[in-house]
């Protein structure tokens, strides 16, 4: 029901937000001609707004109602930029890359910061908190599309030991091969470590916090005077109490972690979802904007639904009606 | 100072100081010039001497910050003492090592104030009981037996309701019962409980009180009881030492210190003692001694300064 809510809560500001930018997509493409040379008639631009399905002067609620019409047809329009591909070719085209990409960052940072922040709480005030804390607090703390500069320019540019740009090199073909395998893996790990190492500063921090709060609970100190070791209550004891917060952390990264991709993507010229609207809102391409806004939307919603259903299962505190 | 020959001493602590460093949330008012924080020391335990002997009931009576959680702390062997020695059956408890260290886990059992907090949240009822029995070597059928016996023991019955309960599933009376059943568990020779009921309704506090009583009687279980409730200690212990800013003001028979105080703080505490006989008003027979506010300046134990010996284990410091 809440899901629902917010589900249409976000498609009204997903479809409101782009038109209220200035200008709109006819215009930028009438521009776009007009610089190329071309002439244009008053009737030709008439022609290009129907062609695009595009009205401006119906009131914005018409709009929506249409879109909303369309939407539940399973229509997610045509892109005015890559025309005449409809949008949900184009996201079916990009969506895999994004995924490829955020999920493994995911991995690579929540399930060792999570160790980590686990481990320096039960080391607290030794000098692995002292020195790993702080780090990380600062790691956490930069932009990861700002990293992913210095890694392009480093790495890339200055060493080239990795490609510039793209998701594999074009002497491979695309397929089950290992060399095609091998490439995309080359052309995602800076990518994916820009990502991950800012995401995992922030994880690490979360359950450290946690993990000193549980530690100080009575029930830890009665586990002390039973005789469980140190290293037992933090593994399994503690460690399974302050593992239920981080749970809902990870939930609501994945929005940091969707947005700061469509930066990522966009520097390292990665193929993914988050290029392609980077491309969409500079064009001004409402349908296609829309669509991706919709994915993502619908990303992090499902990300929390299952944040939820884990937390159901975890916490018997929690249950689900 | 106290004891009687031929009785045993479980625990032991001689001249301990326990000191906590704090940090001022704000500069001090008379040092605006001071910007870094300033850090003090508060002194949270004071050269204590005590003892609790085999088989006995003993309580620790004192209000906030009288240190008598710090003193149970450091009994559990949570809290290393700045100074002095701690001692469980005459070994010192922070240098226990393999088999001693395993005796004194399995023989000092704690009972916490607050049963919302000490049980594991996400652990079944079962599991927290069985953790009492977590150094013994049982077969998981003996200790499973061993916890649905306990748990009936403690009045958690039917028992196998409770079993595969969770903690917030049940009601303070009944997670404080499963608290005590998990420190009675593996059948200690010492029980610390701090403030165990002070966190739960008045109307089960009687019930709770009395469960640890029989539990207790039943093994002949030492027992230290910590508390701010001259009642309940009185109704529980058979000895008592009163705390006033981390120092044992007075120590005797629970009855003799009840009838007779000798030291002004106890006086205060029992002042603090609603008189149910005497509707509205308080204990109107006793002098009422003004509080001694403000803190000894250097907090420097006057070395001169001892207990007086009233006769029959009854001892009071010296003003």
């Amino acid at each position: 029901m809440l899901l629902t809510g917010t589900f249409v809560a976000a498609l009204l500001i997903d479809f409101t937000l782009p038109r209220l930018m200035p200008g709109n997509p006819v215009q930028t493409e009438v521009t776009n001609l007009i610089a190329a040379g071309f002439t244009l008639s008053p009737e030709a631009i008439k022609g290009m707004y129907a062609l695009y399905g595009y009205n401006p002067n119906l009131p914005i609620y018409v709009q929506f109602y249409d879109y909303i019409v369309q939407l539940l047809h399973g229509n997610l329009g045509v892109s005015y930029i890559f025309f005449p591909q409809s949008v949900s070719y184009l996201i079916a085209q990009r969506l895999p890359w994004t995924i490829f990409l955020v999920s493994i960052a995911v991995a690579v940072s929540w399930i060792p910061g999570t160790f980590i922040g686990m481990f320096a709480a039960g080391k607290r005030n030794a000098k692995f908190d002292s020195i790993f804390t702080p780090l990380l607090n600062f790691i956490s703390s930069i932009p990861n599309f700002w990293l992913g500069f210095l890694f392009l320019i480093f790495f890339a540019a200055d060493l080239k030991i990795f490609p510039l740009f793209g998701a594999y090199s074009n002497t491979v073909t695309p397929g089950a091969n290992l060399a095609f395998i091998l490439s995309v893996l080359h052309h995602a790990i800076l990518p994916i470590l820009s990502l991950a190492i800012v995401a995992m500063g922030g994880y690490v921090i979360h359950m450290r916090n946690t993990m000193v709060g549980v530690m100080g609970d009575d029930f830890v100190l009665v586990a002390r005077a039973k005789g469980l070791s140190n290293r037992r209550i933090v593994r399994t004891y503690a460690g399974a109490n302050a593992l239920l917060p981080n749970i809902t952390m990870l939930a609501i990264s994945m929005g940091a972690v969707f947005g700061g991709n469509i930066l990522v993507e966009t520097i390292f010229t990665y193929p993914g979802i988050g290029y392609l609207s980077a491309v969409a809102v500079s064009g001004e391409d409402y349908s296609l904007i829309l669509g991706i806004f919709l994915i993502f939307t619908i990303a992090i919603l499902v990300a929390n639904l299952m944040a939820d259903l884990l937390y159901a299962w975890l916490d018997p505190r929690v249950s689900l009606i | 100072m106290v004891g009687s020959p031929w009785s045993h001493e479980v625990l032991k602590a001689q001249g301990v100081n326990v000191v906590f460093r704090m940090r001022s949330s704000a500069p001090k008012g008379d040092h605006l010039a001071s910007v870094a924080r300033e850090s003090f020391y508060v002194k949270a335990l004071r050269n204590v001497d005590f003892q609790v002997l085999e088989g006995e009931s003993v309580s620790l009576v004192g209000g906030s910050g009288s240190g008598k959680s710090t003193l149970a702390k450091v009994f559990l062997g949570f809290l290393r003492p700045k100074e002095g020695s701690v001692a469980y059956l005459g070994n010192d408890i922070y240098r226990l090592k393999g088999r001693r260290m395993r005796e004194f886990r399995i023989n000092v059992q704690p009972i916490f104030q607050d049963p919302y907090n000490s049980l594991n949240p996400a652990r079944k009822i079962s599991h927290s009981v069985q953790l009492g029995l977590f150094l013994h070597e049982m077969s998981k059928e003996q200790k499973e037996e061993r916890v649905a016996r306990t748990l009936e023991m403690v009045g958690l019955t039917p028992v196998d309701l409770f079993l595969d309960k969770y903690p917030h599933q049940l009601s303070g009376g009944q997670r404080q019962r499963a608290a005590i059943a998990r420190a009675f568990i593996g059948q200690p020779k010492v029980i610390i409980a701090d403030e165990p009921v002070s966190m739960l309704d008045a109307s089960v506090r009687a019930d709770i009180l009395n469960l640890i009583l029989k539990m207790k009687q039943s093994k002949n279980t030492t027992f230290l009881y910590i508390t701010h409730d001259l009642a309940t200690a009185r109704y529980l212990t058979e000895r008592m030492a009163v705390m006033e800013q981390g120092e044992i003001v007075e120590l005797g028979k629970t009855e003799d210190i009840i009838e007779s105080p000798a030291h002004e703080y106890t006086m205060r505490l029992m002042n603090a003692v609603p008189d149910i006989w005497h509707h509205g008003s308080r204990a109107p027979d006793r002098p009422v001694v003004p509080p001694r506010f403000g803190v000894d300046s250097d907090g420097e134990k006057d070395e001169t300064s001892g207990y007086v010996d009233l006769g029959n284990g009854h001892y009071v410091k010296r003003g």
